[in-house]
């Protein structure tokens, strides 16, 4: 079997060493870093630095979009905050934990449960305003001038505190981290509803001061729903009303009063005037209304109005046009012990979704006159409950008992038909402090005042003492 | 590469020798020594050298050898080698078969091979008889399924074509998919799983995802693969043993070789299975009275008196005998399966060829699914003079599937989702006149209409080739160096269409009605390796030692792509038609780069030791040059061949110990700080996303020490394998929670902390009866592993690394001195970490197998596989919707419990604490014990006796077989659910199932026909 040569068995050699030392030169062993190829990066600052007159542009228009992350997805805040309230029911076929845990079955909301994403949309709207002030920061004069730089700190002061309201009012007392621009190392909790008002108005406050500041244009577009309102000294006043809210619900009536004056309330005006989100389910990257429901529909998550809306309404203000909030289901859904027969009316796809307006400015008017003082001024609060009752229910104006405790009353009704579904019911009785008085459907049912923090949270403060 | 091809070229071409004449013929019949049959492709050579060949159909041999040829090694998968002395004359040779082989080959590096009875770790080797040898799995991965000591095997979904998930001892990594590396004839094939959408938000929104989700319910790619053209599987479950494959190999890898010519008369054999599948089991739906449905429904006027109406429609459905089991009319089909096979196999000494062509259909026992599966495939081997030998390995595959909606569910659309929620007295068939179906009032959808009017199809191209070439450089007596090159690649091209027409009933309800989507998913992988092997020899001969070093480059490229419309007119499924368009790209690449440099020691087979190391840098790490090492060193000792052993029982003693490190590479995008698209008022913007990048992730690593003992008693009758192992996982990559409060919700991948599996495996394999008669072997294995958290890293929350999932159907955690895929779940309580109840483990208490084989009377040959897997909880919420739904076999049975306002009213099984709990849902409900025994393969086959065959077909036909067999024929369990064996989750990195409505899983029984040419 030694038949094998010298000389071919060097060749041999030195061929496989050339192969060999061959498969560890060139391209074999080379290495390059591989840049996202799907999508476009901040820095690891978590900004886009010196950012182009487009990249600003982009930037702006997905802080606005994010508004809508926490009406969307599995957790959408007016479907939670209706259930809290008892405005509505989520009937959903695909998840009985809507229509069972949220309602008190458990006795405990679940802190782990799906519908907690909805602080995770409303976190996302902060941190994006966040990114696009930071981004801003380090753009050049040129790209952005000064006063327009104060105009994206204004705006995005604004949306902040917006973002941030909707979480409190979801947190109540379990408060909220005030400061979460360090992603890394945000802030502790601040666990006092009272206390992240005072925050978030503060926020506001400051937003207004560099809007005052910001020219006369924004160095941004702002979309459609924002007409009226998009130019700094516009946008301000839309400022100044979230700070009516926000100083309502601070119970400093003097402040929601002068903030309701720099705002756009208007008693003689439209009542449906004020920004909205507005939404386009055939754009790319964009949804429908996400509170959109067909008529009658079947579908798995159907939400229908709690069963005492329309009672009430026909009891309370009998031939009241916003009875056309809701439409009764030829077929009634059954689920858990609960009957839905009446299907919301509020929405298409195509529908805006109002932030605030002024319809919720008159009922602000309203309250300020009936709390502000030690007696209520009837007068002034039975002239803006009447804009509302006349305007927005068609119905005869108020003739009723003019003591605080009655007019209160009348206002909780008003904010309640006015305000359907739309995030109020449930945080206004919580002012008043009349949970107790919201209906329960079942002996099992209960009436949450706040949501749990969510797992993560907890999770996260243990490991991050 | 290509100056490397041609250099290879040309150094072939320049090394081409002569091959020397030989001048003796020896010829002979090699036999089964229990049924007497020849025994065809029967590996014959002269002892010491490579001059021989193979058998041919009847056993038969011829070849020629040197004069001084004094002995023949004759060799058969399956059998117990024997050295024949030569004799004149024609020679019978009988192989006694055995179960264990000791002295097959088992790949001890990325190119050398080493004796099993030399090894040092326990390597599961699964032949083909073994792995198809029964029944007929139609993919590879179940059909290992109880078979391996040590790997926990589950299943995604019953349809055809499976999806399945293999977990090897415990726990090896919690991100993503988990699955071992998959390697066929040294080609890195992929086992991807990749979403067709079918479970995003446009579908059945399954899950939260829009693009491609984990519940799609997908197959794995390695179900292309044709589990009859594999001649072994070896799988090596352990960073021990799987070191040398570095970087990838922490879940484990599996080994495929597929079968290749041997030289001798050409072979021809075809097979024929047919058969059908059958639900395993119905769960069985109860029937309603007017009292249930007063239960069920009130009288209102919110509700139009519903109680009355649905009395009124039962009343009419039994009038008109019009009340159904629509159960058993959409799970109760038999699926008709069958499965056609041609190989051709043959050869020269120099040239040897094995081509298969075979064809696959399975249908589900739900009408309109099914699997298919064409494939191709040729293995050539050629031998160029004495220096070259080169291989090739080509494999086309063309594979679809039929899938239609089950499982988890949130639009109304899941088949299963629907089911448990319809009485059987509501009309949901086809009007015959109009051929429209009727909307069903319970549910979001009509099944029945699903079934027929939905699409969720997709079809796979795949092919797979491998190549390799070793030069002889060096061949003497004492020495010998090669140089073995590799190379392969993998394409699979696959396009799915999924499609909810526009007048579904659920349709009709969405804003934009009608659904379709049409995916592109192309992945792309590559790897070549050159190796340089040294044998040499020391202290006389005494001392065999191997050296190697090489080089390993592995690609993938992924590209997927999807259109999507909603908002349909009714036409064909094309979203040009759509209202609303999307579109959507993703490419996803890495490179990895390997160098392994490796030394085996053999002394006189009594010691044998090796020690290797691996580099590795991969681009999906922070730093792409950064080289990573992983080291390994083993021990064996064989006792029992040592001068001073005198117990002749004892024929084998062997003490081993084995220690290796692997890695897992960090997932695409590890670095990546990404914007997110969001539009808004006819302007396109992006976000930031909720996942940062880390800029210093490296890879997790694992180590593994395993020892052992392997006995062998009265000439291995009875054999027994034992293993110990505790396998380390450290800076196990997972995403970090960061407070979600700040909107940015985790670092996607980062070190969390580590964790350890230890675990036992036995094996038992005893041969209880060898007479001429009768033959029986028998396997027993156990295993077991145990899991537990070890450390968290500094800052990183105890998080939840299965199914992010509520706290009434239960969660698992990983915290320290935990085990990751425990299950806690409400009742609150403030005694554990999460503050929920824990609950059981849902890895198992132990598995044990029970593998039996018998031949009989010559030509009977019988086996049965029995498994048991003692516990292992998964959470099922199958049996929630049937009670919410009045529909689940004891609804109406007394739950027990009572009201305390008023304890005299019976409260329903369905209506009782068990859905509603005291208080609420309860996680006792939903976590179930799904341990259970199955007799999971069972067989008989009868080969025709040659005299009776030859006396019909002369000899032309050289071997009938005939068969019957069955796969999941009966499981004993308690569990309430279609399958124990589920995880309709995707692959759950944890192991930890999830069954919502799962599609039922199938017995399946066949007959099978074999004929050989």
């Amino acid at each position: 079997m030694r038949t094998f040569n010298f000389i071919g068995q060097r060749a041999r050699l030195l061929g496989a060493a050339a192969l060999l030392l061959g498969t560890g030169a060139c391209s074999f062993d080379n290495i390059d870093p591989v840049p996202d190829p799907n999508a476009a990066n901040v820095n690891p600052d978590n900004i886009i630095l010196n950012p182009s007159p487009g990249q600003i542009s982009a930037l702006a228009t997905g802080v606005e979009a994010s508004l809508r992350l926490g009406h969307s997805g599995r957790g959408q805040y007016n479907q939670l905050t209706g259930t809290f309230g008892r405005e509505i029911y989520i009937l959903a076929l695909n998840d009985n934990r809507y229509y069972t845990e949220l309602l008190g079955t458990n006795k405990d909301l679940d802190p782990a449960g799906p519908y907690n994403d909805v602080y995770n949309g409303f976190s996302q709207a902060r941190h994006a305003a966040i990114v696009f002030r930071g981004s801003a920061e380090t753009a050049s004069d040129v790209v952005l001038p000064a006063a327009q730089k104060q105009g994206v700190r204004g705006y995005t002061h604004t949306v902040e505190a917006l973002a941030m309201l909707h979480l409190a009012n979801l947190q109540y007392d379990n408060g909220i981290r005030l400061d979460i621009s360090n992603i890394y190392k945000p802030s502790k909790f601040t666990a006092d509803y009272k206390a992240v008002l005072d925050a978030i108005n503060a926020l506001l406050t400051q937003g207004a001061t560099e809007l005052a500041a910001g020219g006369s244009g924004f160095g941004f577009p702002l979309p459609s729903g924002y007409s009226g309102f998009d130019t700094p000294a516009d946008y301000l006043k839309f400022n100044r009303a979230l700070a009516a809210r926000v100083n309502l619900y601070r119970k400093d009536y003097p402040a929601a009063q002068a903030a309701l004056a720099a705002s756009f309330y208007d008693p003689a005006g439209s009542l449906t005037v004020g920004p909205k989100i507005v939404f386009n389910a055939g754009a790319a990257n964009d949804i429908g209304n996400p509170y959109a429901q067909n008529l009658n529909s079947n579908i798995s998550t159907l939400i229908t109005a709690q069963k005492d809306f329309v009672a009430d309404l026909d009891r309370l203000y009998p031939g009241d046009a916003r009875r056309n909030k809701v439409s009764p289901r030829l077929e009634p859904r059954t689920l858990g012990g609960l009957t839905g027969s009446f299907d919301p009316n509020l929405f298409t796809q195509g529908s805006p979704l109002d932030i605030i307006r002024n319809e919720e400015l008159i009922l602000i008017a309203a309250e300020i006159a009936i709390e502000k003082g030690a007696a209520p001024d009837v007068a002034a609060a039975v002239a803006s409950l009447d804009v509302i009752r006349t305007k927005a229910g068609k119905i005869q104006p108020y003739a009723g008992p003019t003591t605080k405790a009655d007019l209160e009353d009348e206002l909780l009704n008003q904010r309640r038909f006015s305000l359907f579904y739309e995030g109020h019911r449930w945080v206004d009785m919580r002012r008043f402090g009349r949970l107790d008085q919201l209906p329960l459907d079942l002996k099992t049912h209960k009436i949450f005042d706040r949501m749990e923090r969510p797992i993560a949270e907890v999770q996260y403060d243990k490991a991050n003492p | 590469m290509k100056h490397l091809l041609l250099a290879l070229l040309l150094l072939v071409a320049g090394l081409f020798q002569q091959v020397k004449a030989q001048d003796r013929t020896i010829s002979g019949r090699v036999t089964d020594r229990s049924s007497g049959e020849g025994l065809p492709g029967v590996t014959v050579l002269v002892k010491g050298t490579q001059v021989g060949g193979a058998t041919n159909a009847d056993g038969t041999f011829s070849l020629s050898a040197p004069a001084a040829a004094t002995t023949l090694r004759v060799s058969s998968v399956g059998y117990t080698a024997v050295d024949q002395p030569i004799t004149s004359g024609v020679m019978t040779i009988s192989l006694l078969s055995d179960v264990k082989q000791l002295n097959e080959v088992v790949v001890s590096g990325l190119a050398t091979n080493v004796k099993r009875s030399n090894l040092a770790n326990s390597i599961a080797t699964i032949s083909a008889k073994e792995l198809t040898g029964s029944t007929r799995q139609v993919t590879i991965d179940a059909a290992l399924n109880g078979k391996i000591a040590g790997a926990n095997i589950s299943s995604n979904s019953g349809a055809p074509g499976g999806g399945v998930s293999v977990q090897l001892r415990g726990i090896s990594t919690i991100t993503g998919e988990s699955q071992p590396l998959y390697v066929v004839d040294g080609v890195y094939v992929s086992n991807d799983q990749v979403g067709n959408g079918a479970g995003s938000s446009a579908f059945s929104g399954a899950s939260g995802g829009t693009t491609r989700t984990s519940q799609d319910g997908g197959v794995n790619r390695i179900s292309d693969l044709n589990p009859n053209d594999i001649e072994s599987i070896e799988v090596l479950k352990g960073p021990s043993a799987a070191a040398i494959y570095g970087t990838r190999a922490n879940a484990g890898v599996i080994l495929i070789r597929t079968k290749r010519g041997v030289a001798g008369q050409t072979r021809v054999s075809l097979t024929q299975d047919v058969g059908y599948a059958a639900a395993s089991r119905l769960i069985g739906v109860e029937g309603w009275t007017p009292d249930k449905i007063d239960y069920f429904y009130t009288d209102t006027n919110a509700n139009n008196n519903r109680a009355s109406r649905e009395k009124a429609a039962l009343a009419a459905a039994q009038a008109n005998g019009k009340v159904y089991d629509y159960e058993k009319e959409i799970y109760g089909n038999k699926g008709l399966l069958t499965s056609t096979g041609v190989t051709v196999s043959g050869g020269v000494e120099k040239t040897r060829f094995y081509v298969s062509a075979s064809t696959t259909k399975e249908n589900g026992i739900v009408k309109g699914t099914d699997f298919n599966r064409n494939s191709i495939r040729a293995n050539l081997d050629q031998k160029v003079g004495k220096v070259l030998d080169l291989s090739i390995s080509s494999n086309y595959i063309n594979s679809g599937n039929r899938r239609g909606y089950f499982g988890n569910d949130n639009n109304g659309i899941s088949v299963s989702y629907n089911l448990p929620y319809i009485p059987n007295y509501a009309e949901l068939h086809k009007d015959p006149v109009t051929g429209l179906f009727p909307n069903s009032p319970y549910t979001p959808e009509n099944p029945l209409a699903v079934l027929e009017r939905s699409i969720n199809e997709e079809s796979t191209n795949r092919f797979v080739q491998a190549a390799t070439a070793t030069v002889h450089i060096i061949e003497s007596d004492n020495t010998s160096l090669r140089f073995a090159a590799q190379g392969g690649l993998d394409y699979a091209g696959t396009n799915a269409t999924v499609f909810l027409p526009s007048d579904l009933q659920s349709q009709r309800d969405q804003q934009n009605p009608g659904a379709i989507r049409l995916s592109r998913n192309n992945t792309f992988n590559t790897n070549m390796q050159g190796f340089l092997i040294y044998d040499w020899k020391l202290l006389d001969g005494n001392l065999n030692l191997t050296s190697q070093v090489g080089a390993v480059r592995l690609s993938n490229l992924s590209r997927l792509s999807f259109s999507q419309g909603v908002g349909l007119v009714p036409g064909p499924p094309t979203p040009e038609v759509a209202a609303i368009q999307t579109q959507n790209s993703f490419q996803r690449s890495s490179i990895d780069v390997g160098y392994v440099a490796q030394q085996e020691f053999n002394f006189r087979d009594q010691i044998i030791a090796t020690a290797g190391i691996r580099f590795d840098k991969t681009s999906l790490n922070a730093d792409v040059n950064k080289l990573y090492a992983f080291p390994k060193a083993s021990l064996a000792v064989n006792i029992a061949k040592f001068g001073f052993w005198s117990v002749d029982q004892v024929n084998q003693l062997k003490l081993r110990a084995a220690y290796g490190e692997t890695g897992g590479v960090p997932g695409f995008g590890a670095t990546f700080f990404p914007l997110v698209g969001l539009a808004t008022g006819g302007r396109n913007g992006y976000i930031q996303g909720t996942t940062v990048g880390n800029l210093s992730i490296a890879p997790e690593t694992a180590s593994e020490l395993e020892t052992g003992l392997d006995v062998g008693l009265f000439q291995n009758k009875i054999l027994l394998e034992a293993s110990v192992y505790e396998k380390k996982v450290k800076n196990l990559i997972n995403t970090r929670a960061l407070a979600p409060g700040t909107g940015v919700n985790s670092i996607g991948f980062f070190p969390v902390g580590d964790l350890r599996n230890r675990g036992i495996e036995l094996g038992l394999t005893v041969t209880p009866v060898t007479s001429s008669n009768f033959v029986w072997n028998s396997t027993t294995q156990f295993w077991l592993n145990r899991t537990v958290v070890t450390r968290v890293a500094e800052k990183v929350p105890d998080f939840n690394p299965g199914s992010s999932f509520g706290s009434v159907f239960g969660r698992t955690l990983f915290s320290l001195d935990e085990s990751p895929s425990r299950w806690y779940a409400t009742p609150r309580t403030k005694e554990t970490k999460l503050g929920l109840t824990r609950y059981e483990e849902a890895q198992p208490t132990f598995t044990m197998s029970f593998l039996n084989s018998f031949t009989i009377l010559k030509n009977f040959q019988a086996s049965f596989l029995l498994v048991w897997k003692k516990d292992g909880y998964v959470s099922n919420l199958s049996r929630e919707l049937a009670d919410e739904g009045g529909t689940s076999p004891d609804w109406s049975g007394d739950s027990g419990y009572r009201d305390p306002a008023d304890p005299n009213t019976v409260v329903p099984n369905g209506l009782g604490p068990r859905l509603y709990g005291t208080p609420g849902n309860n996680g006792r409900y939903f976590i179930q014990n799904a341990g259970f025994v199955r007799l999971r393969e069972v067989s008989l086959y009868y080969t025709l006796p040659a005299a009776i065959r030859t006396s019909v077909f002369k000899d032309y036909v050289a071997n009938i077989r005939v068969g019957v067999s069955g796969n999941n024929v009966y499981t004993w369990t308690k569990y309430v659910g279609y399958d124990p064996e589920v995880s309709n989750f995707g692959n759950v990195a944890n192991g930890a199932g999830v069954d919502v409505t799962a599609y039922p899983s199938s017995r399946r029984l066949f007959f099978h026909l074999g004929i050989d040419f």
